[in-house]
């Protein structure tokens, strides 16, 4: 049994921040806007696994946001989570519609606010596409990059973790390159950041 | 010009600039670099990108875990706004609330000890716990103790009263033992008159007899009959009068009692 207690938008917003106290955000929005969420994309044509989709979608971008400090908190979390998921959902729909276009098409904003997001959710799928190059990697290189930038581990503990290098002026190095190797696929790949620019373009 | 981009001292040191892990003095450098060189300030950017697309990989496993873990959750109720609107409006409401469930529970506990009371509480009930036996006293050395003070103190209250009777001049004393014979024989209107008659004979005499008894028994006398008013006017008297013989027996007496009983009538 789930038992979830509940937050306010304020603790929501403050949990989000800290990797130890996401989980029982993420499981009160699950609780209490799941359904509201899933409702639009059911009622814009999607199915049950769109729905699921776009929802994971929409929290990842929100957790983004919030982590990035770029959530004002001028609107409500379910309002904003509403924003994100209807500017996906749309934009998913227009990509669907152009058979010729790969991408999603985001359309300008209603307002300020709401092109602030859109630019967000630009920059999001443009980052979702540099992850098809990062999984080009290799496996170290993979789990040593997500040990530094997303654990955010020192090298003490990423050394714990990863044994098989010496100690932690290897690790460090080995860090470089696999940055470098990654920032040079990313460097050689105009078309993403043309196409990435192209988006901001037409949404801005 | 140099190509600074196939020098992979300048991206490590990008990389050291991003993870802040240089000097001062090198942060200062590299920042001069950025400001000056667009390409390197592109690789830079590259660097940010991809460090932010880490990130949020680590994000989309976590929610992708996390929805295999709520996703039953769900299903459940849950318009929030109505919750938190209700949470919030009971934050106040809420003291309120329960102030007003104890407030109901008390009077619920309150007026079951009343119905309790109420149905408990009789005219014998209240005599009976209020009667005190009387005996008169025997003074040593006297052989012939007056018969009726033998046949009362042996609670032969029946021949007290047939023996009274046979008097053609009746003495305070003779009324009084009348009185409490006629109470001990459940002939409450029997007392009154007898101990009415007793005070009658105080008023107008100079030697006051068994004054504060008759004051007391009388009281005993108009709650067995169901006579509470006067009942209770006599216990004013009694009460009024802390020399009274009878005054803290008197204060003994409840008041709610006194008061079910003429609810009752």
């Amino acid at each position: 049994m789930h038992v979830i207690r509940d937050y306010s938008d304020e603790e929501i917003i403050t949990a989000l921040k800290n990797e130890k106290e996401t989980d029982g955000a993420i499981g009160f929005i699950y609780k209490n806007y799941y359904k509201s969420l899933e409702n639009y994309i059911l009622n814009n044509s999607g199915s049950k696994d769109d729905a699921a989709d776009l929802i994971q979608e929409t929290l990842v971008a929100f957790i983004d946001i919030v982590r990035e400090n770029k959530f004002r908190g001028e609107s409500s979390v379910k309002s904003f989570l509403y924003s994100i998921i209807r500017n996906l959902w749309l934009s998913e729909m227009r990509k669907r519609n152009n058979a010729a276009n790969r991408n999603r098409i985001f359309e300008k904003g209603r307002d300020a606010k709401e092109q602030a997001l859109v630019q967000e959710l630009i920059t999001k799928e443009y980052h979702k596409s540099i992850l098809n190059l990062f999984e080009r990697l290799g496996e170290k290189c993979k789990q040593l990059l997500m040990l530094v930038y997303y654990e955010d581990l020192s090298m003490k503990e990423i050394a714990a973790k990863m044994p098989e290098y010496e100690n932690e002026q290897v690790l460090r190095n080995k860090k470089y390159k696999c940055m470098k190797s990654l920032e040079q696929m990313i460097h050689e790949n105009d078309r993403l950041r043309i196409q990435f620019k192209n988006a901001l373009r037409h949404a801005g | 010009m140099q190509d600074n981009f196939t020098d992979d001292s300048i991206i490590e040191q990008l990389i050291k600039y991003l993870d802040d892990e240089l000097s001062p003095k090198e942060r200062a450098s590299t920042e001069l670099l950025l400001q000056n060189d667009h390409t390197v300030k592109e690789h830079y950017d590259n660097l940010i990108s991809a460090r932010n697309a880490i990130k949020l990989k680590g994000i989309e496993q976590k929610i992708k875990a996390l929805h295999q873990h709520y996703y039953p959750l769900a299903n459940e109720a849950g318009d929030f706004k109505k919750k938190t609107a209700k949470i919030i409006k009971t934050g106040f409401a809420g003291t309120k609330k329960m102030i007003a469930s104890v407030a109901a529970i008390f009077i619920l506990i309150i007026s079951g000890f009343v119905v309790y009371l109420y149905t408990t509480t009789s005219s014998e009930s209240v005599y009976a716990e209020n009667f005190i036996s009387y005996k008169l006293p025997v003074l040593r050395g006297e052989n012939n103790a007056d018969e009726l003070d033998s046949l009362f103190n042996a609670g032969n209250f029946s021949a007290v009263i047939k023996l009274i009777g046979t008097k053609q001049q009746l003495t305070q004393k003779d009324y009084f033992l009348q009185g409490l014979s006629s109470l001990q024989t459940a002939n409450a209107n029997g007392a009154i008159i007898s101990l009415l008659a007793l005070q009658k004979m105080n008023d107008s005499s100079s030697e006051k007899s068994f004054a504060d008894e008759s004051d007391y028994y009388l009281v005993l006398a108009y709650i067995k009959s169901g006579n509470i008013s006067e009942a209770e006017n006599m216990l004013v008297k009694i009460t009024s009068n802390p020399k009274h013989m009878y005054y803290a027996k008197a204060k003994e007496i409840s008041k709610t009692a006194l008061t079910i009983l003429k609810w009752k009538q």
